[in-house]
């Protein structure tokens, strides 16, 4: 049975779809999911817009670059192969400090503590959580936009 | 910093590519690689495997350590210059 690929993402687009996405995202978060302030219909849809639009370009990253993409054999070559999981393994090690880093400061910011570390209201750390998962997904896939190069000359 | 980078790996075949005419992406198609392999291959950012090896050798017709060296490649005039010097000096 034929499978249909979805088809790459050229680095520059690839990099020009995550850095809209790490804006629209967490901004829509703060205005939508904190709410600091109090939100009118037109803001509330109009920021609920701008998440989508983060989340569908996120996944288009995700689904457009190796990362985490499950190729079948042969569709990287070598190098690919080899860069892409040089990538993954340093996005396993930079997710493993985060992680650590988030239940350290979660753990002290519990309790009383001198470091001033404040605990964050549970609506914050489901957020962040989740903000944790979407990094972790898409991490293999920025690095890997980032150091690819674009289409070279002869 | 890529797993496999070529530290101590030289080679001419961006000479040898232009040489013979060839886009790069003439000769990733040749060889079954992405077309910017052959860029980081010529700049010495990526190792090639000895199959990869062969087959960029197997394209030129040479034998591989023609294409790629442990020790840097002599500057090619002082290449040509050598059989003459040689031819010279009988």
């Amino acid at each position: 049975m034929a499978v249909a690929e979805f088809p790459r993402l050229s680095p520059r687009k690839g990099r020009a779809f995550a850095a809209t996405a790490a804006v629209l995202v967490p901004v829509s978060q703060y205005g939508l999911i904190i709410r600091p302030w109090p939100l009118s219909v037109p803001a509330e849809m109009a920021l609920a817009a701008m998440m989508l639009t983060g989340m569908v370009l996120a996944m288009m990253v995700l689904i457009g670059t190796p990362g985490w993409r499950r190729e079948r054999r042969g569709v990287l070559d070598e190098r690919e192969a080899a860069e892409t999981a040089a990538v993954l393994s340093l996005s396993y090690r930079i997710m493993g400090f985060l992680l650590l880093a988030f239940a350290l400061w979660f753990n002290l910011a519990r309790q009383e503590n001198s470091f001033g570390l404040i605990a964050p209201p549970p609506r914050v750390t489901g957020l962040l959580m989740i903000d944790l998962f979407w990094l972790h997904m898409l991490l293999p896939s920025l690095i890997l936009v980032w150091r690819s190069r674009d289409d070279e000359e002869d | 910093m890529m797993n496999n980078e070529a530290l101590n790996l030289h080679n001419r075949l961006a000479l040898f590519r232009a040489e013979a005419g060839l886009s790069r992406k003439d000769l990733a198609e040749m060889v079954g690689v992405n077309p910017q392999t052959i860029g980081f291959l010529e700049r010495g950012q990526y190792g090639p495997s000895l199959e990869l090896g062969l087959k960029l050798a197997r394209v030129f017709g040479v034998p591989v350590e023609t294409l790629f060296s442990l020790e840097p490649f002599k500057p090619l005039a002082a290449s040509l210059a050598a059989p003459r010097m040689m031819e010279g000096g009988r």
